[in-house]
């Protein structure tokens, strides 16, 4: 099973996007996830947190995240996040996957507002947990994840 | 409708959102930088330079948030890293 990869391309190839259709209860909506290989985690950003209205007032805390520069952002740990991917042959195809959602909640207007622009990321281990391979070819403007009969 | 169904149906408004932006990044760029962005379909129904005014704009013009893709357009000014 093939799932197709968007390449956002302004100028030169900038990043590579996963279509997600969020289906927690009371969060339906679309998350556009940057696949990022430099994470080790996947993260619904503060921003689809809040368009989501996913609450994470039950949630327990779960490790900052961390990038450039000195700061950290909070995060919760959501058990069983529900999200679809499409498949190159029209199939709708469900993950349940443990996942960190950015918390701003507790943040001063201007670290809040620097979180919202961060978009969410599909981490390493959504690649792991469902034993997909990623294939990325800029030149032809190619990228897929890419998973095996078994683990369908 | 199944799931099967309606969750095919909920894409193909994503995909259509989806690939206006990857498609028209240099003119959103142009037009939105530093915005965030509404897309119903293949239209900006809305932009704002925050997230919450946009929330709002979205709010008013009575538009079903779980149709619409919200996007940050950087300027392209800086490099972003995630």
């Amino acid at each position: 099973m093939i799932f197709d990869l968007d390449i956002v391309e302004p100028i030169k190839p900038e990043r590579i996007v996963a279509n997600l259709l969020c289906r927690v209860p009371r969060s339906y909506g679309h998350i556009l996830a940057v696949l990022d290989t430099g994470s080790p985690s996947t993260i619904i950003s503060a921003r689809d947190a809040l368009i989501l209205r996913l609450s994470t007032n039950n949630l327990q805390d779960s490790k900052p995240i961390s990038g450039f520069g000195r700061g950290q952002l909070p995060s919760k740990h959501f058990r069983n996040f529900i999200f679809f991917m499409k498949s190159r042959n029209g199939e709708a195809k469900e993950f349940k996957l443990d996942v960190s959602i950015a918390d701003a909640s507790g943040l001063s207007e201007d670290f809040r507002n620097s979180a919202y622009l961060l978009p969410s990321i599909i981490g390493l281990d959504f690649l792991n947990q469902f034993g997909l391979k990623l294939y990325v070819d800029l030149k032809n403007n190619t990228a897929y994840l890419e998973m095996n009969e078994e683990n369908i | 409708m199944t799931e099967q169904t309606e969750v095919l149906n909920e894409f193909k408004a994503l995909e259509a959102g989806s690939s206006f932006i990857s498609k028209n990044f240099k003119m959103l760029q142009g037009n939105y930088p530093d915005q965030f962005i509404a897309i119903e379909d293949s239209n900006v129904v809305a932009n704002a330079s925050d997230l919450n005014e946009i929330l709002s704009k979205v709010e008013e013009k009575k538009k079903n948030l779980s149709q619409l893709i919200i996007e940050f357009i950087p300027s392209g000014n800086v490099i972003t890293v995630y």
